[in-house]
């Protein structure tokens, strides 16, 4: 199997790549071996050789330079997320995939359109520990951005604790839409909480 | 009249805070809320040296200081921890006359990196040092991108003489359109090294445009001599350079002429020495003296401490959590000594300040480094222990050379009784207590 590490160099806050090893390992413990293959700016990318993708957290800057690098890949990406490949987002980089993206100066960006919800980015950071539930099992970690999401119809997370999504339905967090999965929950997010890297890796196996 | 009943009311506040013990920010408070703008109806020295940045604050200006003490001026500073916009307010009222005059010849603050704009609205430093940003208690932070914005709203005045490190690409940034910097740096070492030594690269990408950027050397992480060849940040050429560093033997010469021996041994002293030259030479302190005050100068703010166990010795060094860079320099520093030795590495509160169970930042740190020869054990401690074991299974250091000790006091006797030669302990100010009060200081 084959896990795309994208962005690896520029969406790679909060020790985020260890999301990676926490699937490949989880993966190797129910015997079946992966490697990771790191892609980013400048390279130019194929994503039907690869079984799962990942996309970490960075900086507001940084995340606008993915989004753009990601522009002329969205058809290819939408056609393998209805062929089942399974893809991860943490951190802003899930925003990426919603209508618009407006920062803290005003300035509003397309997005790649997957998804009807819409991003405000403040001046205030939005820090917090979260404790939230997937799937009727605990999941803990903590949230670190400085945006406001809106307009998501299916979360992927119920909060206990903390942050969620926007103000306005701050019970709620993250987006999930079929085999499309985005959180701001970083952690990183598959190493505190294995019954997330156990869940995607049997989607893997079970695929 | 204003002035003086604000003056004293933050002196009388200031005196009962410190008999029953408390800190010193509450007297800045009041004093602001009295009278909001107060700051700007002193009068202020001649020379008003600011630092701020990840890290480095605090030595910097224990060490200016340091100097211009030894140069017979009287130097007025606030003590770590009073760093924000209320805490300088507070050493700034205190030690003024009630006719809102501070008698000194200069004042030396560390300022906080992201109150920096609320301290400096109401006046300017005359000559400002901005060390470096890395990733450092993001849980408050956000990333250095996040900081650096606050801190270019903090220069205000074109009179402000920016000192600035050259060779971290973001800072240098700050340095845009202004004509009034001094720019420090490093020339490339036998340490130095072309390709990225970190776990993550925060030089990837030129923080200006964002393209790929180039470097011809990286001193550690993000720092060296970095060109974009889009848009043409580069590093400058320095005013004030360490044009040789010897850290094995301890030597380091500025500017090809200055010799000056460390007391401890480290890249981040190196930087830390070259900033307080830089801004010691610029207020007219002679090189010489310079040279001859900071030469074996061992800083009084508890980084590195000597300390025996059972019939080991070790060295206690400082490291920050939430800031990977100050546990890799700890660890190169642990690995140049070259000798066998057990490791102590504690987690136990994340933050002194705030309660958090954040630890992604255990992700950003290079613990595979510690896979070496000379380390024979490593005991990992406190609360955060078994996330640290999960931090370390993801290395390739053999699980028989870890042990997970979550009971601090158990653990320490535990390692007593190794007899380990020399031991090394890395841990944060939240959590040096908990260790120190067990072990006998040097």
């Amino acid at each position: 199997m084959k896990i795309l590490h994208l962005f690896y160099d520029l969406m790679n806050l909060y020790g985020e790549y260890a999301n990676t090893l926490a699937l490949q390992r989880a993966l190797s413990e129910k015997g079946r071996a992966a490697d990771i293959e790191r892609l980013s700016v400048g390279d130019t990318l194929d994503f039907s050789s690869v079984d799962f993708i990942y996309i970490g957290s960075g900086t507001e800057k940084n995340q606008k330079v993915a989004l753009e690098y990601l522009k002329p890949y969205a058809d290819q990406l939408k056609s393998v997320l209805a062929d089942g490949k399974i893809l991860l987002a943490t951190g802003n980089s899930f925003e990426m995939f919603g209508k618009t993206i407006t920062d803290r100066n005003g300035v509003q960006y397309d997005g790649l359109n997957f998804f009807d919800f819409t991003v405000t980015e403040g001046k205030e950071r939005i820090v917090e520990d979260i404790s939230a539930e997937f799937d009727g099992k605990k999941v803990i970690g903590f949230i670190n951005k400085a945006s406001q999401i809106e307009g998501v119809k299916k979360p992927l997370f119920s909060i206990k604790q903390g942050v969620g999504n926007c103000t306005n339905s701050s019970n709620v967090e993250g987006i999930q839409a079929d085999s499309f999965y985005g959180t701001h929950i970083i952690g990183p997010l598959l190493i505190r909480n294995k019954c997330m890297a156990d869940y995607f890796a049997d989607l893997l196996i079970n695929k | 009249m204003r002035m003086f009943f604000t003056i004293l009311v933050c002196k009388l506040a200031y005196f009962f805070g410190h008999l029953i013990g408390h800190g010193s920010s509450l007297p800045g408070e009041i004093a602001l809320k009295m009278y909001p703008d107060i700051l700007s109806k002193i009068k202020l020295p001649e020379y008003v040296i600011a630092v701020t940045g990840s890290n480095g604050k605090t030595s910097t200006v224990e060490m200016i200081t340091h100097v211009l003490t030894s140069q017979g001026k009287k130097v007025i500073t606030n003590k770590e921890g009073s760093n924000l916009d209320a805490g300088i307010a507070s050493v700034l009222l205190y030690n003024c006359t009630f006719g809102g005059k501070i008698k000194a010849d200069a004042l030396v603050l560390e300022s906080d990196e992201r109150f920096s704009k609320r301290t400096f609205k109401f006046f300017a430093p005359t000559h400002y040092v901005v060390t470096n940003l890395f990733r450092d208690q993001l849980t408050r932070n956000g990333h250095p991108e996040w900081v650096y914005e606050y801190i270019k709203e903090s220069i205000s005045d074109n009179n402000t003489k920016l000192i600035l490190n050259a060779d971290d690409p973001l800072i240098s940034l700050l340095g845009n359109g202004s004509d009034n910097v001094v720019w420090i740096g490093m020339d490339k070492q036998p340490f130095s090294s072309e390709k990225n030594t970190s776990v993550y690269d925060d030089g990837a990408f030129c923080p200006g445009c964002k393209s790929r950027m180039k470097y011809n050397y990286r001193h550690f992480n993000h720092i060296g001599d970095y060109y974009c060849e889009n848009c043409g940040h580069r590093k400058q050429s320095t005013d004030y350079t360490v044009t040789s560093a010897d850290l094995k033997n301890g030597v380091i010469t500025i500017n090809n002429d200055k010799h000056i021996k460390l007391s401890f041994k480290s890249i981040y002293n190196v930087y830390n020495i070259l900033a307080c030259f830089a801004v010691c030479s610029l207020v007219g302190v002679n090189e010489d003296k310079i040279s001859e005050e900071i030469s074996n100068y061992v800083l009084k703010n508890g980084r590195v401490v000597e300390y025996y166990l059972g019939t080991s010795d070790g060295t206690f060094l400082i490291s920050k959590h939430e800031n990977s860079v100050s546990y890799d320099q700890s660890i190169r520093y642990i690995l140049d000594r070259n000798e066998p030795c057990g490791v102590i590495i504690i987690v136990d509160a994340v933050s002194r300040r705030y309660s958090t169970g954040e630890i992604s930042w255990l992700w950003d740190i290079d613990f595979e480094l510690l896979n070496s020869p000379c380390v024979e054990h490593i005991y990992l401690l406190g609360a955060h222990a078994e996330d640290l074991e999960t931090r370390f299974s993801y290395t390739d250091i053999l699980p028989e050379k870890i042990s997970v000790m979550p009971d601090i006091d158990a653990a320490v006797t535990d390692i007593a009784a190794k007899k380990h030669k020399k031991l090394y302990t890395i841990t944060c100010f939240s959590d040096k207590a908990k260790f120190l009060s067990k072990v006998k200081i040097k």
